[in-house]
């Protein structure tokens, strides 16, 4: 038993120990993002309670999002998005945890299609597709930048009227066709 | 007692090489789409005008009211968009679209990952990862129509909270098995994977011709509860 004990220590040491080389830990530093421009201002037609409002905040939802992703500064895109909408708290915690870990993305603008429009009480939703170079991009300060995806996907937006405009409250991709 | 076994097996495997895996793992380009919104999927059907020959129609995943156009300013324009209608409005027809709220509705299962060796794991280290799949078969009336449907896994997608996703076509098997494995690299407390999967659709209506669903129906599975630890080598006297 104490031999098994000596065999699992040695084994340790080799697969699972903290002095172990590698890999190395990436230091995760304190600084959060420091945006170097001010986000997107909401055009007036995005405030309308209209189908052109809904397409117009989607579009300006998809300007304020590459702003985040190229700069980490999450506080617009999170004031657009609805708490519960998972696939945007997906992108914010994305982006924030990326820049406070001193990585960032590059040239990976989403750009938006035209826009498919329903309407139902005060939910519109949107159907539309965006495309996107590949970029770079790195996880941490520590890591080298490394080629993005190009992106071409169908995305689904459902847009909620609230008292004080609309709110992204769905991103998603559309289901398989 | 088991878990000093199961480690020891783990660093065994580890030290003297760790064995192929049956499934690619995927190392997430972070900003990927289909990879980000991956559990959340949606399409709100609309019905096309039935086919010839059939009582089954397609689904279209795109019904609107309005086509949006956007310039390269900040103006949008919408216009009315039309669709076809069915030729007989009174005649009861059931489509693609139907089945696959009915599943929806019905709720296809949600699987809990299974971790070994348990809620604490090692970095740098295999951690295992399985689940157990549940058989989904339901007999329901829809729209007057006896209807079959058989869900089937046919990708499982693992998320395991650390910005990592790998998917595999099989639910992966207990230790000594190592289908499913991932590393840890970082100590920390509170990590909650997941595991949600992807089913293809089969139905039948009136006992007849099984027919596949075009698209797939996701599930996310709940949370699990996993402490990444890091051990320190300890020499004993033998």
């Amino acid at each position: 038993m104490r031999f098994g004990g000596t065999v699992l220590a040695a084994l340790l040491t080799l697969g699972a120990c903290s002095s172990d080389p590698e890999p190395r830990e990436p230091k995760r530093t304190a600084t959060s993002a420091a945006p170097t421009s001010a986000p997107p201002t909401m055009p007036a037609q995005a405030e309308e309670d209209t189908p052109e409002g809904a397409a117009a905040f989607v579009k300006h939802y998809i300007d304020v999002f590459n702003y985040a992703a190229s700069t980490g500064d999450v506080e617009e895109l999170s004031s657009l998005s609805s708490p519960n909408c998972k696939g945007c708290q997906r992108y914010i915690k994305l982006y924030r945890d990326t820049y406070a870990a001193g990585g960032y993305f590059r040239d990976s603008d989403w750009r938006l299609s035209d826009l498919q429009l329903r309407r139902a009480g005060d939910s519109s939703t949107l159907f539309g597709t965006v495309t996107s170079p590949p970029g770079t991009y790195r996880r941490t300060s520590a890591e080298t930048p490394e080629p993005g995806n190009a992106e071409d996907s169908d995305l689904t937006f459902i847009a909620n009227r609230t008292s004080t405009g609309w709110r992204l409250a769905t991103l998603e991709l559309q289901a398989d066709s | 007692m088991r878990a000093f076994g199961f480690l020891v097996a783990v660093a065994l495997a580890v030290g003297l090489g760790a064995p192929a895996h049956a499934d690619a793992k995927v190392e997430p380009k972070p900003k990927d789409a289909r990879l980000v919104l991956e559990a959340g999927r949606h399409s709100p059907g609309k019905q096309s005008p039935p086919t010839q020959g059939g009582n089954i129609k397609t689904t279209d995943p795109k019904p609107a009211d309005a086509y949006c156009q956007l310039d390269a300013g900040n103006e949008v324009q919408c216009y009315p968009e039309t669709f076809e209608q069915p030729a007989d409005e009174d005649e009861a027809e059931l489509t693609e679209g139907d089945v696959v709220r009915a599943v929806r509705e019905l709720g296809l299962p949600s699987l809990t990952v299974q971790i070994q060796p348990g809620e604490e794991t090692l970095v740098n280290i295999e951690t295992i990862f399985y689940t157990n799949p549940q058989p989904f078969e339901r007999s329901i009336t829809l729209l007057g129509f006896d209807v079959d449907v058989v869900a089937s896994p046919v990708r499982y997608t693992w998320v395991h909270d650390d910005g990592t996703v790998s998917t595999s076509s099989k639910p992966g098997r207990p230790y000594p098995a190592m289908d499913v494995t991932h590393r840890y690299r970082k100590p920390a407390d509170d990590v909650n994977p997941r595991v949600d999967v992807t089913y293809r659709v089969r139905y039948r209506v009136d006992g007849g011709a099984w027919q596949t669903i075009g698209q797939t129906l996701q599930a996310s599975g709940p949370s699990a509860e996993l402490d990444v630890r890091e051990a320190a080598p300890v020499l004993t006297r033998p």
